[in-house]
């Protein structure tokens, strides 16, 4: 029997607006801190908060440089540290994060444990970055501008990945949902470097704050971290942050792009409406599987096996914006008879025209993947923290008891509620 | 059958394996607290072996993709009813069939099944003309990915025509070449136990996963002719790289900076045998001392705005016959990354870089390979890691913890250092804008 239990986090408040939530298990090797700063998913604060995580990285009072700073991690025995701005559940989201290997290893390896000096990097990093007088280095500012003009240019090199956000984009347009991660260069282009200190100072006094410990931690080393995390800690003055609704249907579109490709990518996008409770997710994730997110789904048999115009084909379910998104990559002259025949298997799909076994197979996949989302680390830590934001709670093994419930009519009236959004036809000519 | 243990007292970590006549052999993780498991078959079947017995480029990969039909159904849809998924890849010298799930019942029927499927598959002429429509399409999504154009041409930047530098699933020609007749002569020579691995971890019965596959072998053997090949001895030539070769150029990619993929071709006449792992493990170090966040040289390279934030990879592959490293980066100075490069190897030579930072190169990579056991696709994933190298994780382990200062000198100045500059350079087409219209 998987014990299931000490996967789960326990919350405690360690100041305004600031949770602490910790799971002690002994299951890793490492242990994992995880801070999250929750703000508004808005134009331009986010791409502000994209440049913030970046300066992150570029150093802190006590490691000033780039160099400094990752050889301070070396020798915490390669801890790795990563910062990021996401945007979930339509929340932004700055993100930094320590894995730092069990002291039992470090020990082995003839070092001392890592834990405490790892915590506090971390939150050095966050409430003391590196300074000059007016606020981050002039020249610090400037290279990191440039270098996110030069990866958000390159987003055009992934074909598959800049179709499919495109299509998120333009299905979402006018709403968070249109938000990209990295956010959009003229946001920063002329920003100054006290201008995004004070931004960084008023996220970390505003921002709702979670912290998430897990590992094989001892109760003293969760008050060491709290100790650690409280000396830094600013005045804080918290604010609300505001839940946004799903995307509601509007008139379908078709968007044209040329490029110079070797195969063309077409997405299509679908308004699934929220899903909010766990019968509805379960039926949309079954729905996902017999559509285009399994090998036995009608997608993948139709168009690559029994038509065999294309290799890849994939759907994908995003929850909180409520559309399904629906990929696939294949010649250029094929673009019509793709689009028509989704047109036509979600025909097949509102009719039930699907075999019952299909629907056996889909249950079994599903249900094995939400035990092993439980055992991962990424998938509870995110699962967890989407239910605290959006005050909505989730747990896998509900969703994986509702999965069970699926029938042929549940999923078919999946298929009936979609309506269709966004076709997007990125192709060479 | 007989069951050994090899421990990890470092980490902890106690590696079971069978050894059974007719069999490459079964290696295994036990993890009771992961939420599932993975079992790795890895088929000594690859695309370097493809040149020596039929000379069609892409067959090993194209038998991978039929081993999935059998009387004419997709047989993942076999695996999908026990809750199994089940996915497969082609390289350079290995076709891995890998499923991942949970539940001993479950587990046991998935690999019962697949063992079948690759041992004593149906052979039918329907859909294969299809199948290759579906590989044609395959390889054109790869032609709309830079970096795997990048790192083909800097393998033929070095290799020039040989297999190594080709696509594993082939081209149009080849593939028209493909009949019955020739994907049953290649399962034939391929496809025995002997010429098979497996690699497990998660957290089912291991001795009943080793029980089942063990019964399977013995009844295959019994029945079945001896094999032709054992686990990666099929006879390949060493891969050297070409005397006359050259750093290549494509242009007009549909990309918006430069991308540069540099490709050291090591010399496998200078493996020594049991030496390959502590090659292996030099080299990772080197290249982290050479190009690690922590160097004094990527320090150099970001902030001269030659490299971004993440844009700088780094990935060495050894085998016993062939090995090469590459280093690849987007940038809008190409020639004035290639020079810092190289003279950064010529000083690292010289410096005593290596002496001050060796201890630290090797503490990070200690700290990686911990984490290497936290999940059971990780897990796998090391298995055959190491016994690519001809090791067992915990010499792996050994290896790492021992190295020196002079095998970190050693290999750089053997391997990486040079004249011949080789690899490849993409270049973005004009300035052109993409056009976008709204229906």
């Amino acid at each position: 029997m998987l014990d299931v239990k000490n996967r789960y986090f326990r919350s405690r408040a360690l100041g305004e607006e600031v949770s602490l939530h910790v799971s002690q298990n002994a299951h890793y090797k490492s242990v994992r801190i995880d801070v999250f700063l929750v703000s508004d998913l808005v134009y331009p604060d986010h791409t502000y908060t994209y440049l913030v995580s970046r300066l992150c990285e570029r150093g802190s009072r006590n490691y000033p440089s780039i160099r400094d700073l990752n050889t301070r991690l070396d020798e915490l025995f390669g801890t790795y540290f990563l910062t990021d701005s996401l945007n979930l559940a339509g929340y932004s989201l700055l993100h930094l994060s320590v894995d730092i290997i069990d002291s039992e290893y470090c020990l082995r390896f003839g070092g001392n444990n890592p834990l405490n000096n790892a915590c506090s990097f971390l939150f050095e990093v966050l409430f003391e970055p590196n300074l000059d007088l007016d606020g981050y280095p002039k020249d610090v500012l400037a290279h990191e501008k440039k270098i996110i003009e030069r990866d958000l240019a390159s987003v055009l090199n992934d074909k598959v990945d800049y179709a499919r956000n495109r299509c998120i984009e333009e299905t979402g347009r006018g709403t968070v949902w249109s938000v990209s991660s990295q956010g959009r260069f003229s946001d920063i282009e002329n920003i100054d470097e006290k201008k995004i200190w004070n931004y960084h100072k008023n996220l970390i006094s505003t921002c709702p704050i979670h912290i998430f410990l897990n590992g094989n931690v001892t109760e003293r080393e969760v008050v060491m971290l709290e100790n650690s995390l409280l000396r830094l800690l600013p005045q804080r003055q918290p604010c609300e942050v505001s839940l946004n609704p799903a995307l509601r249907p509007r008139p379908q579109r078709k968007i044209f792009e040329i490029q110079t490709l070797s195969q063309a990518k077409y997405v299509v996008s679908h308004y699934t409406g929220p899903v909010l409770d766990a019968k509805f997710h379960a039926k949309l994730l079954v729905f996902n599987s017999l559509w285009g997110g399994d090998s036995h789904g009608i997608l993948f048999r139709d168009l690559r096996e029994k038509q065999g115009i294309c290799y890849y084909v994939d759907s994908q379910v995003e929850r909180f914006s409520g559309a399904i998104y629906t990929i696939v990559s294949c010649s250029d002259s094929d673009l019509d008879i793709v689009s028509s025949s989704i047109d036509q298997a979600l025909n097949y799909m509102r009719r039930q025209q699907f075999p019952e076994e299909f629907l056996i197979q889909s249950k079994a996949l599903i249900r094995n993947r939400l035990i092993s989302a439980i055992f991962d680390r990424d998938s509870n830590l995110r699962i967890y923290l989407s239910s605290i934001i959006t005050e909505h709670e989730f747990e896998l093994h509900k969703l994986s008891e509702c999965v069970n419930d699926v029938t042929a009519h549940g999923v078919s009236e999946v298929a009936n509620d979609l309506a269709k959004g966004v076709e997007y036809f990125l192709h060479d000519k | 059958m007989q069951i050994l243990f090899d421990q990890d007292k470092y980490l902890n970590e106690s590696l079971n394996i069978l050894e059974i006549e007719g069999l490459g052999g079964a290696w295994a993780l036990p993890k009771s607290s992961f939420g599932n498991t993975v079992i790795c078959i890895s088929v000594a079947s690859g695309s370097l072996s493809e040149p020596v017995y039929q000379g069609i480029d892409g067959i090993a990969h194209f038998l991978e993709h039929r081993i999935f039909w059998r009387n004419d159904k997709d047989v993942s849809e076999l695996f999908a009813d026990l809750g199994i998924e089940i996915n497969a890849y082609t390289g350079l010298t290995t076709t891995d069939f890998v499923l991942v799930g949970s539940g001993n019942v479950q587990l046991c029927a998935a690999i019962d099944l697949l063992l079948d499927l690759l041992l004593a598959p149906t052979w039918s002429l329907t859909g294969l003309e299809r199948e290759k429509n579906i590989v044609e399409h395959e390889l054109g999504l790869y032609q709309d990915d830079p970096e795997w154009i990048g790192y083909h041409a800097a393998l033929c930047s070095a290799y020039g025509k040989k297999r190594i530098a080709g696509e594993i699933a082939g081209d149009k020609t080849h593939l028209a070449l493909i009949d019955l007749h020739k994907l049953m002569q290649w399962h034939e020579l391929f496809y025995h136990p002997s010429n098979m691995m497996i690699f497990i971890s998660g957290n089912s019965d291991i001795d009943r996963l080793f029980n089942l596959i063990s019964e399977k072998v013995f009844s295959f053997n019994r029945d079945k002719i001896l094999a032709q090949c054992s686990w990666k001895n099929v006879s390949y030539e060493k891969i050297c790289p070409n005397q006359n070769s050259e750093f290549k150029h494509i242009k007009n990619i549909s990309i918006r900076r430069p991308q540069v993929f540099l490709l050291f071709p090591l010399q496998p006449s200078l493996f020594q045998g049991g030496e390959l792992v502590r090659m292996e493990v030099a080299l990772e170090l080197a290249l982290d001392i050479l190009l690690g966040p922590s160097g004094i040289v990527y320090e150099k390279l970001y902030l001269s705005g030659l490299i971004g934030g993440n844009s700088l990879d780094y990935e060495t592959e050894i085998e016993k016959d062939f090995g090469f490293v590459t280093i690849n980066v987007e940038t809008d100075l190409p020639g004035e990354f290639c020079d810092q490069i190289y003279h950064s190897i010529g000083d690292i030579l010289t410096g005593d870089l290596v002496k001050t930072d060796i201890e630290r190169a090797r503490k990070k990579a200690l700290g990686s390979l911990v984490r290497s056991y936290e999940t059971s696709e990780e897990c796998v994933e090391l298995l055959k890691f190491a016994q690519g190298l001809g090791v067992r994780p915990s010499a792996y382990t050994n290896a790492l913890i021992d190295v020196t200062e002079e095998d970190v000198i050693e290999v750089i100045s053997i391997f990486l250092q040079g004249e011949r500059k080789l690899g490849a350079l993409l270049s973005p087409h004009g300035s052109k804008l993409p056009k976008i219209q709204i229906l």
